[in-house]
């Protein structure tokens, strides 16, 4: 199952795409959005997304794991898992990760991971009065929003 | 079919160049294999050349082309009559074919005659034949001049790639293409659909599409055009403007300082913002609280003792054992107990995984959340300051400029008119945005994006193809699709091959110690490791490229030259003449006296002196005592004469027109 990214999220980001090199970054954009706003995520029909890679591409396939444990972390504070739950700490990442995917994650945690970058470009829109016109004043912002 | 058009001649009437009317008829309908019109600078040699590819194009039509500005630009000097006109006269196919542009300067238009055979026609029409050679894009390869040489290498100009698809008719799969859609079409509209209700809405929606998406393309390859004009103005007006300031080392050095440490500022803005994107890519840089985040997660599973130090392979190996670990006996209730609580256990795969993650974590952040977190900050502020130092960078050029072009009208215009084209230029760009929006939530009528309309038409077409019971026939119109496609991409990478692997022979000839090649075709020809050549090593390549299209195909058209050996070294002249005759079977050129010299010769030589000799100059005060020796013939008209013979031509020496 690969990674999708909303349609409406290239049109935002259409000023400022020649510098990013992959267009994965958008959904990894989002996707921060989305964890550092709780994990909140949107639904989104298929139609009105894209497909992107069933992989950590480029330059995040080293920090993959990384995105993946701030992603479990942020998924079980949000469902409200006690830590000391252990059982309930071993489902959840049973539920959300499959090694032996090409991303690591299972089915349900890609849609997950998917719905999240969803919502977060919600939250981005919402933070942002206008599309961004530049990289380095969207940076800039997009830093202040996730601290 | 192989197409030939003659030019037979021309006539200019009220415009700025003197008037005059050429024939460049040996016999009837025979025109000359070699016609050279002399005319010093300043007489309207540009004017002309371009008069006669606006109106063999029909491009004064194209009012985002000719502005009525720049068609009153065209006036004869000091000239009551408020009308001009130009008319060409060619033989195609052994017809005469004449085209008239008549020029109202004082609207700033110009509307078209066109006469082929017997009947005459309002507006710009030739006949299909030649259609395809008469526009705007394809006249400029056989009315040339140094300035198109320079733009065949230029790829925000010319299309030297649509060329050879004209000439080599490449078209025709575009036209195959279309026969079977509408042969598709017609199947569709005669089968009998198994429910009735809903095919013509189907079959409606598809043609709607259609013509949706064919509106939208002619829009956005306007749209592209007038982008490209605008660039190409903006480009003028800011040479003008360089050269302007340039003649004064002061200011000029002023300017550049100003500029420069403005690019500099601009180039640190975009590589520190690279950099902070490459650093935000591991999330836990971005802010304290993802990096404290994760290190609590990895140490809460050390701490619930996650992953376990068994997997759950372990327990499933163990139920086949007779004995247990621990020694006791593996009867059928140990082996149901073990066998339910190994599903609570993490497969060795998920043991590596969740130990990899966790020495992740371990290697990217420590045991100190902030450590990354402050690299970043450091990033973003660096950022900010550098930032804020472009923008003043940015507007200390803005008023260098405005004070050093305060004084001087021609920069203070030149000023306004970069900045009006770089508005514009916005604008325009914004609205070729448009057709590229994937925003898929609206109607179709409110759906600007291609490749929207594109997917959309596509399901129509299977919609309508599932009704009419076509769904074979449509895939194998698709399958044709592709083979025409991939037939279209070979036949013109075999030929760009071609056409690349013969122009270099040419350059070795015309150049023999030159070491300038064709690398490629893209748009425009592109040199081998480097973007361009002298004028006359430019020159030579155009000449090279345009005599292998030429020499390839069946068509007989004529070639016009604006200055063919002025900018060659005199060496080179000699094999540039040799290979004039070979461009074309009609070669009309302009040239000034200085040009002569190791070209004519050796012009004359390659045609066995079939050469018409022209000599056009104003009848200024200066001229009055030009001696007629040597002329054939004269023919004046109010503000000049035409001379035709060669002893004439050989010994007339004005270069400009004062």
């Amino acid at each position: 199952m690969p990674f999708r990214l909303r349609r409406d999220t290239r049109k935002w980001f259409q000023d400022i795409s020649k510098d990013f090199e992959l267009d994965f970054d958008m959904y990894y954009l989002c996707l921060v959005a989305g964890l550092a706003a709780g994990g909140r995520r949107s639904e989104v029909k298929a139609s009105d997304t894209t497909e992107l890679v069933d992989t950590f591409p480029g330059s995040y396939r080293e920090k993959g794991r990384t995105i993946i444990a701030l992603f479990l972390a942020t998924e079980i504070e949000r469902v409200g898992i006690s830590k000391d739950d252990r059982e309930a700490v071993h489902k959840q990442i049973r539920d959300l990760v499959d090694p032996r995917t090409p991303s690591q994650l299972s089915e349900i945690g890609m849609r997950q991971m998917n719905q999240v970058s969803y919502g977060g470009f919600d939250a981005l829109t919402e933070e942002f009065d206008d599309r961004p016109r530049s990289l380095e004043s969207f940076l800039v912002n997009f830093q202040k929003i996730i601290t | 079919m192989s197409t030939s058009i003659r030019l037979l001649g021309w006539e200019a009437k009220g415009l700025r160049c003197p008037d005059h009317k050429l024939n460049f008829e040996a016999s009837a309908n025979r025109p000359w294999p070699v016609s050279l019109i002399q005319m010093p600078n300043g007489t309207g040699k540009t004017t002309t050349l371009n008069l006669l590819r606006g109106t063999l194009s029909g491009a004064f039509e194209d009012r985002s082309v000719w502005s009525k500005d720049k068609i009153r630009q065209l006036q004869k000097r000091d000239f009551d009559d408020d009308t001009g006109h130009f008319q060409v006269d060619l033989l195609v196919e052994e017809k005469r074919l004449t085209i008239t542009v008549h020029f109202d300067f004082g609207e700033g238009l110009a509307s078209f005659k066109t006469s082929y055979g017997s009947g005459q026609k309002t507006g710009f029409q030739p006949p299909v034949i030649v259609q395809r050679f008469l526009r705007s894009g394809f006249v400029n390869f056989f009315a040339f001049d140094g300035e198109l040489a320079e733009q065949l290498l230029n790829d925000d100009h010319t299309d030297a790639e649509r060329a050879i698809e004209d000439l080599f008719q490449l078209s025709i799969f575009g036209g195959i293409s279309s026969a079977i859609d509408d042969y598709w079409d017609s199947q569709t509209l005669t089968k009998t659909a198994t429910k009735q209700r809903g095919l013509s809405r189907r079959q409606k929606r598809v043609e709607w599409l259609r013509n949706r998406l064919t509106e939208l393309r002619i829009d956005r390859d306007g749209k592209l055009s007038e982008k490209e004009e605008i660039e190409t103005d903006l480009k003028t007006v800011k040479e003008q403007f360089a050269e302007r300031i340039g003649a004064s080392q002061k200011k000029a050095t002023y300017l550049q300082t100003k500029e420069r440490e403005y690019q500099e500022s601009k180039s640190l803005v975009t590589a520190l913002s690279k950099d902070l994107l490459a650093k935000m890519r591991l999330p836990v840089s971005l802010s304290k609280s993802f990096a404290t985040k994760v290190i609590d997660f990895k140490n809460n599973l050390d701490r619930v003792k996650l992953p376990e130090s068994a997997a759950k392979e372990f327990f499933e190996e163990l139920i086949e054992e007779q004995l247990c670990v621990c020694g006791r006996e593996m009867d059928d209730t140990a082996r149901k107990n073990v066998k339910e609580r190994a599903g609570q256990y993490l497969g060795s795969d998920e043991v590596s995984l969740l130990n990899a993650l966790k020495s992740d974590v371990d290697q990217y952040v420590g045991d100190d959340p902030s450590l990354l977190h402050v690299a970043v900050t450091s990033n973003i502020t660096d950022l900010v300051d550098e930032t804020k130092r472009r923008q003043k960078r940015k507007n200390a050029l803005e008023v260098a400029t405005l004070a050093v072009a305060k004084d001087d009208p021609v920069l203070k215009t030149a000023q306004e008119k970069i900045q009006d084209f770089e508005v514009r230029l916005e604008a325009v760009k914004e609205e070729i945005r448009k057709y590229e929006d994937p925003d898929d939530r609206y109607k179709d009528e409110n759906t600007f994006g291609i490749p929207i309309i594109e997917r959309r038409l596509e399901n129509a077409e299977g919609q309508l193809a599932e009704i009419t019971h076509t769904i074979e026939l449509k895939e194998k119109r698709d399958i044709l699709h592709k083979i025409l496609d991939s037939a279209h991409e070979t036949a013109r990478s075999k030929l760009i091959a071609d056409v690349v692997s013969e122009s270099n022979s040419r350059i070795v000839s015309l150049m023999p110690h030159n070491n300038i090649r064709i690398r490629g075709i893209e748009r425009c020809l592109k040199l081998e490791e480097q973007e361009g050549g002298s004028m006359g090593e430019t020159l030579c390549v155009a000449y090279a490229f345009l005599s292998t299209l030429f020499a390839r195909t069946k068509h007989e058209l004529p070639f016009v030259v604006d200055s063919p050996a002025g900018a060659i070294d005199l060496r080179v002249r000699e094999q540039v003449a040799n290979l004039i005759p070979k461009l074309s079977q009609q070669f009309v050129a302009f040239v000034i006296s200085t040009e002569r010299e190791g070209f004519l010769d050796a012009l004359e030589n390659s045609v066995d002196a079939k050469v018409q000799y022209l000599t056009l100059f104003r009848n200024t005060v200066q001229n009055a005592g030009i001696s007629l020796d040597g002329s054939d013939e004269l023919i004046e008209s109010g503000d000049g004469s035409m001379v035709s013979g060669r002893h004439f031509f050989r010994g007339f020496h004005i270069d400009k027109e004062e």
